[in-house]
Formats: C-alpha cells, sequence, structure tokens
C-alpha cells in the first residue's frame, strides 16, 4: 500500500494533474460560495469539458470540485446567513449568529480547520480500507449487487430532503427513465415512443444539464431579487485559533459521523451535518447554546459534510454505486472516458485510483490555504449579480447537452427536464434520488434478472446468501421504520414545522 | 391540495407503466422479460403515488408559487426554446448573443446597454472558450464562426 500511494503521488503531483486539483478545488471553492449554484450543477455543467482530458485528471479535477464546495458553502452560510450549497444548511444555525457577535473570523477559522481535519481523516480511511473493502466487494454476485443497489435506492429515499415518501416516488421516477431505450438482456425496445434517438435511452448529460441546470436556473428565477448583503471578514488569529482549539473533539466525532454516513450508498453530506449537529447538541452539557453562537454547532456539520464528500467517493469507486447525485456524475465521468469503477478499478487501473486518493491528500492541503487568505476574495463574487449567472448557467447547461452527441435533440432533453425539474422543486421533490435512481436503476434490474436466470426462477437467491440478506433486511427495517412513524403521524395530525 | 393532485398523477403514471409492461412480454421468475421490472416499478410508483395523495402532511405550497414570477418563466421558457430553434440555423455564437441580451433585456429587466455589453462579452469568451480553445464543433451558422 504504501508503494501504490507513492506512485499515486506521483500521478496526483505530475504538473497537469496538479493544474487540474487546483482548478477544481478553486472552482469547487467558488461554486460553494455562490449560491443557487451547487456542487452537483457545477459537476454536470463541466463534465463535458473533461472529454478531451485524462480520466485521472478529469476525476481529480471534478472531485476537487466536490469537496472544495463543503468547504466554500460554509463561507455565504456563516457571513451572509445564506448557504452557498445544500449541506452547508445546518452550519447557519450557529455560523451566522457568531458572525453577528462578532466571531465570523472564528467561525471561518472552525470551518476551515475542521474541513481540512475531517477531509484528511477521510482520505486516510479511503487509504486504508480501499483494499479490503476492494477484496470483499470481489465476492459479490448478482444477488448481493441487488441487495446493495436496493438498499443504496432506499437509503438514498429515507435521507432525502422531505418526506421518505416523496424520496420513494422520485426513486421510483428515476428507475423509469433508467429503463427509456432497450432492455439489457433481450434488446427490445421500452418506452420510446416512436422516437428513433430515444433507441440508446436517455444520455446522463441531458437529463441532469435539464434536472440541475435549467430547473434550478427556472427556480431560482422566483428569488433573484434576493441578494446577499457582502461583510467584511477580518480574522483575529490567536482568538481563532483558541477557538478551533475549544472544539476540537466536535472536530473528531463530527468527522467520524462523516466517515461511515458518507461511506453507506445514499449517505451525503447534508444527512451527515445534521447527524453531527444533532449529535453535538445531544452531548452538550448546555444544549441551549446551540442555534445562539456555540463553536461546536459550526465544527461539527463542517467536519461531517466535508468527510461525508471524501468517504462517498469509497462505493463510487470500488463497489461501482453512488452515494449521491455529485459521485453519480464524477461515475459518469469515469464510465464516458472508458473506465468502470468497481470491485476491478483497483486491479484494472490502480494508477487511476491511487491517483484520485492521492489527489484529495493534496486537495485537501491547497483548500486550507485557499481558505484562510482568500476568504475576503471569494466574498466579491457575491456582488456579481445572479442574473448574470443565471443566464450564463442556461447557456453551459444547453452547450453541453448538445457537445455530447453533436445532437440538437440532446438540448431539446434538457429543456424537457429542466421543466419537470422546476415543477419537482416547485412541489418540493428532491431530484437527488431520481438522478441517483436513474444511475442505479439498470444496475438494479440486470443484477435482478440475472439473479432469477441464475437460480432457474428460484426467488430465494436473493436471500440465501447472507451479504445479499443483510442489505435487503437493512432496506425493510428502514422502509418499515419510516412506515410506523409516518403511520402514527398520520393518525397524530398534520406536522408541525421542526425548529433547530 | 398540490400533494393530492401529484400523488394522483404519479398513481396514474404507475398505471399507465404497468399497462404498456405488459404489452412488453413480463415472462416468468425463470426468464423474466423485458416488461418484468417495468411492472414491478409501475406497480410501486401506483402505490406510493396513492399513499401520497391520501397522506396528511403539512402544506407543501405556500399561496400559490405557481403564480410566482409567471412573466420571468414564460420569458425564460420561450427564450430557451428560440435558442434551440435558432442554434442550428443561425449559429452558435449570434444566437448566443441574442439569447443573453434578450434574457436580461426582457426577463431581467436590464437597460439596453448593460445587457448589450453583456451579451456581446460572453459570447466573444464563449467563442474563445468552446470554439478556439476546447474544438467543440458547434453550428458555424450565418457568420461562419
Amino acid at each position: 500500500m504504501p508503494e501504490s500511494l507513492a506512485h499515486g503521488l506521483a500521478v496526483a503531483l505530475s504538473p497537469p494533474n496538479l493544474l487540474f486539483a487546483v482548478v477544481g478545488v478553486v472552482l469547487g471553492t467558488v461554486v460553494g460560495v455562490l449560491p443557487g449554484i451547487g456542487p452537483p450543477t457545477t459537476v454536470a455543467l463541466l463534465l463535458p469539458l473533461t472529454y478531451g482530458v485524462d480520466v485521472t485528471a478529469a476525476v481529480i479535477m471534478l472531485a476537487g470540485i466536490f469537496y472544495g464546495a463543503m468547504y466554500g458553502g460554509s463561507t455565504t452560510s456563516i457571513l451572509v446567513n445564506l448557504p452557498g450549497e445544500a449541506a452547508s444548511v445546518v452550519t447557519t444555525f450557529d455560523g451566522y449568529p457568531m458572525a453577528q457577535q462578532g466571531r465570523a473570523g472564528g467561525a471561518l477559522a472552525i470551518a476551515a480547520i475542521g474541513s481540512f481535519v475531517a477531509g484528511t481523516l477521510g482520505v486516510i480511511g479511503l487509504t486504508l480500507l480501499s483494499s479490503p473493502l476492494s477484496e470483499f466487494a470481489l465476492r459479490f454476485g448478482p444477488p448481493e449487487y441487488f441487495g446493495l443497489t436496493v438498499l443504496g435506492l432506499t437509503l438514498v429515499a429515507y435521507l432525502a430532503a422531505g418526506s421518505m415518501l416523496r424520496g420513494l416516488l422520485m426513486a421510483a421516477l428515476g428507475l423509469w427513465l433508467g429503463m427509456i431505450g432497450l432492455d439489457p438482456v433481450e434488446g427490445t425496445r421500452r418506452f420510446t415512443f416512436g422516437i428513433l434517438e430515444l433507441s440508446d435511452g436517455l444520455d446522463f448529460v441531458p437529463v441532469t444539464m435539464g434536472l440541475f441546470g435549467i430547473g434550478e436556473i427556472l427556480y431560482n428565477l422566483r428569488r433573484a431579487e434576493e441578494m446577499p448583503t457582502v461583510l467584511r471578514a477580518a480574522i483575529d488569529w490567536s482568538r481563532s485559533l483558541r477557538e478551533v482549539i475549544q472544539v476540537r473533539w466536535a472536530i473528531l466525532r463530527g468527522s467520524l459521523v462523516g466517515f461511515f454516513v458518507g461511506i453507506l450508498p445514499g449517505g451525503g453530506a447534508i444527512i451527515s451535518s445534521l447527524l453531527a449537529y444533532a449529535l453535538e447538541k445531544r452531548l452538550a452539557r448546555d444544549p441551549s447554546r446551540f442555534g445562539h453562537g456555540a463553536p461546536e454547532g459550526v465544527a461539527a456539520p463542517e467536519s461531517a459534510n466535508n468527510a461525508a464528500a471524501t468517504t462517498s467517493m469509497i462505493p463510487m469507486m470500488l463497489l461501482g454505486v453512488p452515494g449521491n447525485a455529485t459521485t453519480a456524475l464524477i461515475l459518469a465521468a469515469f464510465l464516458i472516458h472508458g473506465v468502470r469503477p468497481g470491485p476491478f478499478l483497483l486491479r484494472d487501473h490502480p494508477g487511476v485510483f491511487w491517483g484520485v486518493a492521492a489527489s484529495m491528500y493534496i486537495g485537501n492541503v491547497l483548500l486550507l490555504v485557499l481558505n484562510l487568505p482568500l476568504v475576503g476574495v471569494f466574498i466579491r463574487l457575491l456582488r456579481v449579480p445572479y442574473r448574470y449567472l443565471a443566464v450564463l448557467i442556461a447557456l453551459l447547461a444547453m452547450i453541453g447537452a448538445y457537445s455530447a452527441n453533436n445532437s440538437v435533440f440532446d438540448i431539446w432533453l434538457t429543456l424537457l427536464f429542466g421543466g419537470l425539474g422546476y415543477t419537482l422543486r416547485v412541489l418540493r421533490f428532491d431530484v437527488g434520488p431520481l438522478i441517483i435512481a436513474f444511475v442505479l436503476g439498470p444496475m438494479v434490474e440486470l443484477s435482478l434478472r440475472q439473479s432469477l436466470i441464475m437460480s432457474r426462477g428460484d426467488i430465494s437467491v436473493l436471500f440465501a446468501r447472507p451479504v445479499a440478506l443483510a442489505f435487503l433486511l437493512a432496506a425493510v427495517a428502514l422502509l418499515l421504520g419510516q412506515g410506523v412513524s409516518s403511520g402514527m403521524r398520520y393518525f397524530a395530525g398534520p406536522r408541525r414545522e421542526y425548529s433547530p | 391540495m398540490a400533494d393530492r393532485l401529484a400523488g394522483l398523477a404519479f398513481a396514474t403514471f404507475g398505471v399507465l407503466v404497468g399497462v404498456r409492461a405488459v404489452g412488453l412480454d413480463v415472462g416468468g421468475w425463470r426468464t423474466p422479460g423485458p416488461g418484468f421490472f417495468p411492472l414491478l416499478v409501475g406497480v410501486a410508483t401506483s402505490v406510493l403515488g396513492t399513499a401520497l395523495a391520501f397522506s396528511r402532511t403539512a402544506p407543501s405550497l405556500k399561496g400559490d408559487p405557481l403564480n410566482t414570477g409567471r412573466r420571468k418563466l414564460l420569458g425564460a421558457g420561450v427564450l430557451l426554446e428560440g435558442y434551440v430553434l435558432g442554434f442550428d440555423r443561425l449559429g452558435f455564437v449570434p444566437v448566443t448573443f441574442v439569447f443573453i441580451l434578450v434574457w436580461l433585456r426582457v426577463v431581467e429587466r436590464s437597460s439596453w446597454r448593460e445587457a448589450t455589453l453583456v451579451a456581446a462579452a460572453a459570447a466573444i469568451a464563449m467563442y474563445a472558450v468552446f470554439i478556439r480553445w476546447l474544438a467543440i464543433p458547434l453550428p458555424a451558422g450565418i457568420l461562419s464562426l
């Protein structure tokens, strides 16, 4: 392993890959700072730009955007109570009150250093667990993959914003979209509506460009008038470092929560930050401080979401199962370059895997260097009126969709999915489960049918193998648990709003 | 009300998917056919949609957000479709310029000066990045760029 990591460092430190890492973390931090644009949207928009580069460089850049956005999102959450991306929502609970009390520097330092520690621990975990996880994954057959992907779909729906019922509906819609085109076993056309271009199925790029790019633009047109007020962000280093040391255990606990939640398919930065915050509040001697400027309320969620961003790469790279929308897009980048993530990635493309892992070490250092001195610079980007950003994002989405296959039909698809994305957002459906189910759906179907074919129709094959059974039982437990609590709420009456 | 309508829409969609799946040949447990998985998904969608239609949750919409920003949305929708229609015929650069200009002027109510300057700068920048640097084969159109 030390030799592999050394090789990976050599790959990651090569000038082109280092440049892509820098570009990725800078873009990711900028994306995280800018409201209305999240990591999935940025990765989706920049995906076509990676067509002409090496797969390692492409994934290094896109991964850099992902965890860079976790860093950047905390800045606007703290300074102007406007989360730059979804995973930074929890940071606003205590980060903004800290800024209002004149402790913005401390909050930003806690977020930056906590994210650095968490991200580094996450990469260490990625390095240490990669081989045992890969060996374990090689024992996976169709029944295990079916169980795993079903659990992934269930977890994504369970942890999605809003109710699990809505999450499951989005997952079902995503599964249907993944079935459009030719049947994977017999080659029969399904749901193509007589349109020849749909015979190959829906291309990933127009779907994501539409749902995340156009859909988000149309939705944000309703709140483009709300512009943040820019604050100064000077840092008192000695006081800030004292606060960081005070919350060191919150950083470690948040990192562990994020590490384990992020590694599960369906776990993610948003959920891990919520869980970490709830844990710190429960452990605190005086929970009433939370929501009024408690430093632990910044340290825990920021550490968690960064650790989760890093470890969510593990199931995607080693099992081929993306845990969230952004890693689903990064998986698409692998596939576009002809590299299939999964158990054989380490064996067949060790340079790719170790290069990406090593670049994440480097990326964490780059992010710390960027975020601390350059906060003031990034804040100025908030002065760019959203009306400029909106039209440029719309253009990038359409150009990106066209460039996938040089097809105007794909642009029409993008607009169609843009309308769908807008409608779903208005109806408060989270599109995350939809896109993950769209990616996982073909795997679910193929593994199910392969399992039934190899067992000659004996469905017990899905439950007879212990790992497959464990995954399915976990999925059932989640569904039952949610079903019980939903039933109790149904009989209790309409749900009240939760305020942290 | 919105949840009820959305749930019924999903339930209906699920039924349609299931009906189509049956027409595709569901096969059996030994040899599941092309309609097997769609049938499962269709049934699941119908059940979930029905559950949503009759679930008792807090209102998902405040007021009537579909009315909010209707002018902007309509303008944006028309412009997006116009962009695609003109993309092949007129070419990437001129259509991009016009798109940004009209979007800023009509949707965002910017001044003519601001809209023209931003549109020109963005169109030039995109030409430089996508056509010259990345060599993406975008339509040359009437200006042969």
